[in-house]
């Protein structure tokens, strides 16, 4: 049911009022229509989902796998190297927002309120963070697929969020 | 955002739907097959502490399949999972508001139950 603006008359179907002849039509087109609400969504960017971050981790632990191999032929300091390669990723993560696989897939890890990356030296603590994630059955890693912000439990403990960005060409390296 | 139990944590109910309805048919096919299988839990097989989550498996698989007293003895919590499963799949809010207060209280609760079913405790 609709109302004339200028008299208050009630019941209008037409685009004029009957009473006073007002036109109805324009007022009623401009009523703000509520955005339509999306999960994804933020301030800062739209949240990866949980399927393109596990592809990334799955592209990042394929591209560590022969620098394990080679790592670990070199006796204990190649095991200790093969255990530090994941941290060089991390930093990665921190410094530059993404590791090889997220550049591949366009996703961006950041500051929930900034939208900065972190710096390299908490991109380690995140990656330490995942202790958590793992420790409870592998359940912090599957948060992303309910959580309203799309983030496991390291990414809240270090307050991160991780973002979809253009796609780019693969490199070991960022940018 | 903050209620009357401080700071709460924001479930997408939209999103969870899918693991929601996954866990429930996953639990039924469990309870159907009647296999035993499930994975090990890291923090029992490297420390030998049971996680919260320890149990959860067993307990789901058990209430899906009608024999509920026996899941929820294997993991109490396995209630408020499934109960919260079958209220994102049915609800038509688009968010729920879980205070961490709560969620620290029930996940407490759980652990010490573990803690005490593995006789750490």
């Amino acid at each position: 049911m609709a109302f004339c603006p200028q008299c208050g008359t009630a019941d209008q179907d037409s685009a004029f009022c009957s009473n006073c002849g007002t036109s109805i039509a324009p007022q009623a087109a401009s009523i703000p229509v509520a955005p339509e609400y999306d999960a994804n969504q933020s301030a800062i960017g739209q949240y990866a989902d949980w399927g393109t971050r596990f592809g990334a981790y799955l592209i990042d632990s394929l591209t560590l796998l022969p620098f394990s191999f080679l790592a670990t032929r070199l006796g204990a300091i190649g095991s200790f190297v093969s255990f530090l390669l994941p941290l060089w990723y991390a930093t990665q993560v921190g410094g530059a927002g993404s590791s090889p696989g997220m550049r591949v897939l366009g996703i961006k890890c950041v500051n929930q309120t900034t939208g900065q990356p972190i710096g390299s030296g908490m991109g380690i603590v995140r990656y330490l963070a995942h202790f958590v994630d793992g420790i409870i059955c592998g359940i912090g890693f599957l948060f992303p697929l309910w959580d309203k912000k799309r983030q496991t439990l390291a990414d809240k403990l270090v307050s991160t969020v991780v973002i979809v960005v253009p796609k780019k060409r693969f490199s070991l390296i960022p940018n | 955002m903050r209620g009357r139990f401080g700071a709460s944590y924001q479930l997408d109910l939209r999103s969870a739907r899918r693991p929601a309805f996954a866990l429930l048919v996953g639990g039924l096919c469990l309870g159907t097959i009647g296999s035993g299988l499930g994975l090990p839990c890291p923090s029992l097989v490297i420390v030998g502490i049971p996680c919260p989550a320890c149990g959860l498996t067993t307990a789901v698989r058990n209430v899906m399949s009608g024999n509920e007293w026996a899941g929820i003895r294997a993991a109490p919590i396995v209630v408020v999972i499934v109960a919260v499963a079958l209220y994102a799949l049915i609800a038509r809010r688009l968010t729920m508001a879980i205070p961490y207060v709560v969620i620290a209280l029930i996940v407490g609760a759980e652990w010490i139950y573990e803690l005490f079913r593995f006789s750490i405790l």
